[in-house]
């Protein structure tokens, strides 16, 4: 229909899309790297970051254990969480689809508030349960819904749907009977923080993200054919079972790891994708990295709003990702509409 | 609620230690016991006047009271914590904050550089000495380069009643450890 979208997808133009992408990512963190309470000038950062040390050394602790872990962390969350809504909303034929859609978010948010229950830490405890039953979920969801070896969309999206309504039950039942002390960390983790980013975290995120992203990757052939319908890619000769199999637990995997960590942090896997859609045409060899990159630049700077803003305090980014994301997504909708359909 | 069911409702709001003394007394009052409640608030007095004279014309360290970890939150000026921190000899770190209980980024903390950290933990468990070693990390703020990351009962310095003077006392013994308290006794 419209220019980019017509146009044809060469290694060459993934390649400069990319590196365009990473360029404003760089640009975005170094900026964000520059921005809180301690005033710290982007000459400073940039000679800090060359590893010249004319800072002094609270602002260098402040730079190296605090914000730069915290933009990495946001920069890794919003990569994943966004890869997770393209595949999500092509394997379900759903444009509502996001990674949390199938129960994860209301998984882990038990774990999560189990553990604060029990008055585990933040570090490992809370982290560690919130996964586990992250997982749990999303098994458990593609165990009711799979038959016969298959799974089918609706029914994995209405399973998914149901068991998020009844764990969300069971955190409004722990919020309303929840002590004072309990209640401020447990709405904490439910809005999404990065407050408590450390690199430990990010060492265990990164290589799970990195290798579910390149096998995803490796299927962005095959999910252009199944957008088009599963029997005809079945016909072409797509293992649709497999690839479904696959990207559903990878993505699950790591959207778990991520935000047992952050906490639920919503709409940047719903929207990011659709922007890109909306902006790049919706070939997966150009959208899935894209996407990626463009979660990670949009969450770092939605983070970075939500620990300036109200400084010294902060926001949860939650409240910052669906308030920045929202208007400007209906701009775009508007203009230029979803490009859902292959009009 | 109560008053459409005939029942007497006195309201008291205290905000400050002295308003929680003058609330005793007519609690005292109220309750036809006037004269204990005068009596043992006028010991509490004198053990108020203890504290302060103590401190007269020591040094006001910086004190960032902690009341909830994780998100790290304070008090302002419009509080009983406030307060006794000031009567304890201390500075309130977040006294000048719009919000009442505000959330303080770490970062912030990190740069106004308290002298003294005092987390207010409501129960035993080993979550708050967990998080009292936490700090031990962020080590250019002086009140952990001296070691003066102290945990506090809550229940002595939440409550609105004749035990928020142990909570005082205890306050001005971790803001100023310097002086011999045992000795003036």
């Amino acid at each position: 229909m419209r220019g980019a979208k017509d146009q044809i997808v060469t290694p060459l133009r993934v390649l400069s899309i990319g590196t365009s992408l990473s360029i404003v990512l760089i640009v975005v963190a170094l900026i964000s790297l520059s921005m809180g309470p301690a005033k710290v000038s982007l000459v400073d950062i940039l000679s800090w970051c060359a590893g010249m040390g004319s800072v002094d050394e609270t602002a260098s602790m402040i730079l190296a254990k605090i914000r730069l872990p915290r933009i990495l962390l946001a920069g890794l969350v919003g990569f994943t969480l966004s890869l997770g809504g393209v595949v999500f909303q092509v394997l379900l034929r759903n444009p509502l689809a996001e990674p949390f859609i199938l129960g994860i978010s209301s998984g882990a948010a038990i774990g999560a508030i189990g553990g604060i229950v029990l008055g585990l830490g933040f570090t490992v405890g809370v982290p560690l349960l919130a996964f586990l039953s992250a997982l749990g979920t999303i098994l458990l969801v593609m165990g009711i819904s799979s038959r016969h070896g298959g799974l089918e969309s609706s029914t994995l999206l209405l399973t998914g749907v149901i068991v998020n309504a009844f764990f969300t039950a069971i955190i409004m039942f722990f919020i309303a009977t929840a002590s004072d002390s309990r209640l401020h960390s447990m709405l904490f983790w439910l809005y999404g923080d990065l407050s408590q980013s450390k690199y430990i975290q990010l060492s265990i995120c990164l290589p799970l993200v990195l290798i579910v992203s390149g096998v995803i990757y490796l299927f962005s052939r095959h999910l252009n054919l199944i957008v088009g319908g599963e029997q005809s890619a079945l016909h072409m000769g797509v293992e649709v079972e497999l690839v479904k199999w696959v990207s559903f637990i990878g993505i699950s995997l790591i959207t778990g790891v991520v935000v047992s960590f952050s906490g639920i942090i919503g709409f940047v896997g719903l929207i990011v994708p659709h922007l890109m859609r909306m902006i790049l045409g919706p070939d997966h060899r150009v959208l899935l990295p894209a996407s990626a990159l463009g979660g990670a630049v949009f969450l770092i700077a939605a983070d970075t709003v939500a620990r300036t803003i109200i400084s010294p305090s902060e926001l949860p980014v939650g409240v910052i990702t669906a308030f920045l994301g929202a208007p400007f997504f209906i701009y775009l909708l508007k203009k230029r509409g979803s490009q859902w359909t292959q009009d | 609620m109560l008053e459409e069911a005939k029942i007497p409702v006195y309201v008291l709001n205290p905000r400050r230690v002295t308003e929680i003394m003058d609330a005793i007394e007519s609690v005292g009052d109220l309750c036809g016991v006037a004269q204990r409640a005068r009596v043992r608030v006028a010991s509490l007095r004198q053990r108020i006047q203890g504290v302060t004279d103590a401190v007269r014309g020591k040094g006001k360290p910086l004190v960032f009271l902690v009341i909830n970890v994780k998100p790290l939150m304070s008090v302002n000026r419009n509080t009983t914590h406030h307060d006794i921190i000031e009567m304890a000899g201390g500075r309130n770190m977040a006294e000048g904050q719009r919000i009442t209980y505000p959330r303080l980024s770490l970062e912030e903390v990190i740069r106004r550089g308290p002298e003294v950290i005092i987390i207010s933990s409501m129960d035993r468990s080993g979550e708050h000495e967990r998080a009292r070693r936490e700090w031990f990390q962020w080590d250019t703020i002086p009140a952990v380069r001296k070691g003066h990351v102290y945990l506090i009962n809550s229940d002595l310095i939440d409550r609105a009643a004749p035990r928020i003077i142990d909570g005082l006392e205890e306050m001005a013994k971790l803001i100023h450890p310097e002086i011999a308290w045992n000795e003036r006794r």
